[in-house]
């Protein structure tokens, strides 16, 4: 099974193409957050260089956040496009759970805490626990503000990890944890693990719009 | 030649399948009022996000209307400005997507270039390669701007309100008579019982144009602050009754003839240049401006061309039928890397 991937939940994007659980190609950049148009680049180089037919994917994966909402608006926007043609489904993942699986993986540790900065001057975080071939979030997102997130760190050594570190990092300190110590990001070849995984195993994909983390207007309508 | 046109640039979601520039084989619009109305506006991440959510269904619905196949499309056309950069980002990501995947070319549209081709399609169209020379006024929520068109692709803006457009004076003012968003026709509905000549409303005339403004010509420009302002001041010293009904309609209708009354004026003076004028977007649906301008192109001896009632307010057939035109100049997936959004896109710069 193809499983074409993409995540721009940061400023880190990247793009992956997998066959099963091998990855066959991936792609990461910086983006310029004025323009955010490399994807496009990657994904016409892929086209170009022919190692990426869109025509073979079986299906599309794209990382839902919590993050950038440009991007994530761009890479929802992208992959359910393509994926009309051949009306292909489209997979969603937290962006989040991507990283806690790689976090996962990478420390054999089966629970991980992925915070954020959810500006307001509160943090976002969800917490993952391991399955077999994909994370499970425990609950759902929490926004507070620092002190009530760090209360509340999970199981004794749970590792927290952060795509924030430069601005939050600093501030992590939570009791018992255990502190992934630089900054971390999303990458899509662990978006389109955990899509692949739950696709073959028949689950529902998570809904196809960026986590909302606040409502879209803070102020009381007028009417 | 069919093309697929998105249009994301505000509060519509649309997507608009159009055969060689003017024949409409399918024109769906997602219109997200509802979602703004408690509001009093368009709300830019409200828009973002409903756009997100309901992109993808409205493209499939178009293409399954026009019953033409993802493989039958020459090209994909999409607005890329002006307007809300969050809302036209996702039609761009999306129209990028669809050319990359179709390996067919991306054509970006100016979304006030659209609206004037708006005139243009449909059943009863015009060739307006056969028309030579004319005016466009495109009236809207977001524009009021005249608009010298030598020829599809060729367009000099020669007037344009200072500050708020007519569509937002009217949003305004049925945001403080109470009637409800959108603005636009509530108070035209409001108006027809109601007497134009009871309150003297300013007419938004520009005799000297502030020094951020250059390169157009005062007798084509308009403003709509101050008529805001006159009508709350008006309701301050004459607040409204406990059953304000009639009060509302003749405010409505002296309110509603201010902003008509400024926009018949400059369109005249502008028709002794141009003997063709054609109005678009969502104002130009005004009963009384429709009616005015009528009796003025009828004294004048000028053409007056209207686009049809569905294709006034913000659709993609615009898009998609305009792009007709642009067609020839796009080289398979040129635009695909190099466009991008441009939330203050003048006419004649894409």
């Amino acid at each position: 099974m193809i499983t074409l991937a993409i995540e721009l939940s940061t400023d880190c994007g990247s793009l992956a193409l997998l066959n099963d659980d091998q990855v066959q190609c991936e792609r990461t950049w910086r983006e310029d957050r004025l323009h955010r148009q490399q994807v496009f680049a990657e994904i016409e180089r892929g086209l170009s260089e022919g190692w990426l037919d869109p025509a073979r994917v079986d299906v599309f994966a794209v990382g839902v956040g919590p993050g950038s909402f440009s991007g994530l608006r761009m890479a929802i926007s992208v992959v359910r496009a393509m994926a009309m043609p051949g009306n292909r489904p489209v997979y969603a993942v937290a962006s989040a759970a991507a990283l806690a699986w790689e976090i996962m993986l990478e420390t054999g540790r089966n629970e991980v805490v992925v915070v954020g900065d959810a500006r307001r001057d509160e943090w976002w975080a969800g917490r993952f626990l391991s399955g077999d071939k994909w994370p499970r979030q425990e609950g759902d997102w929490t926004v507070a503000n620092e002190a009530h997130l760090q209360d509340n760190p999970g199981a004794p050594g749970a590792v927290w990890v952060t795509s924030d570190w430069d601005r939050i990092g600093g501030k992590m300190n939570p009791e018992g944890a255990v502190l992934i110590r630089e900054r971390r990001v999303p990458q899509a070849r662990y978006v389109g693990l955990v899509a692949g995984a739950r696709f073959r195993a028949g689950i529902q994909t998570e809904e196809l719009v960026p986590v909302y983390l606040h409502p879209a207007v803070s102020t009381p309508p007028v009417y | 030649m069919n093309i697929l046109g998105l249009e994301t640039s505000c509060d519509e979601t649309a997507a608009a399948v159009v055969r060689d520039g003017h024949e409409v084989l399918s024109n769906i619009v997602y219109t997200q009022i509802a979602h703004h109305r408690p509001y009093g506006g368009v709300v830019p991440e409200i828009a973002s996000r409903q756009h997100v959510e309901h992109l993808p269904e409205v493209i499939a619905e178009a293409m399954a209307q026009a019953g033409v196949g993802w493989s039958n499309l020459d090209a994909i056309a999409v607005t890329h400005g002006p307007g809300l950069a969050s809302s036209l980002l996702v039609g761009l990501a999306a129209a990028k997507g669809l050319a990359l995947r179709l390996n067919i070319p991306l054509i970006g549209i100016n979304h006030l270039e659209a609206h004037i081709y708006s005139a243009f399609i449909g059943p009863d169209r015009i060739d307006p390669q056969a028309l030579g020379p004319f005016l466009a006024l495109i009236v809207s929520g977001g524009h009021t701007s005249f608009v010298k068109v030598e020829a599809i692709g060729r367009y000099r803006l020669i007037g344009r309100t200072v500050d708020d457009a007519a569509g937002e004076a009217f949003d305004k003012g049925a945001n403080l008579l109470k009637l409800g968003y959108p603005g636009g026709p509530a108070i035209d509905k409001a108006a027809r019982a109601g007497n134009p000549a009871l309150v003297s409303f300013p007419r938004g005339f520009v005799h000297r144009l502030p020094g951020r403004i250059t390169g157009l010509e005062p007798k084509y420009c308009v403003s709509f602050s101050g008529l805001k302002t006159a009508l709350l001041y008006h309701l301050r010293q004459h607040p409204l009754s406990p059953e304000p009904a009639a009060e509302v309609a003749d405010l409505a209708a002296s309110y509603q003839e201010a902003i008509v009354d400024t926009l018949i004026q400059r369109a005249a003076r502008a028709t002794d240049d141009a003997k063709i004028l054609a109005v678009v977007g969502g104002v130009s649906l005004n009963h009384r401006l429709r009616e005015k301008l009528a009796i003025m192109a009828d004294k004048r001896r000028a053409r007056l061309i209207l686009a049809a009632p569905k294709y006034c307010t913000d659709n993609a057939a615009m898009v998609a039928g305009l792009a007709a035109h642009k067609f020839a100049d796009h080289a398979p997936r040129s635009q695909i890397m190099t466009l991008d959004v441009d939330p203050n896109l003048g006419l004649g710069e894409g």
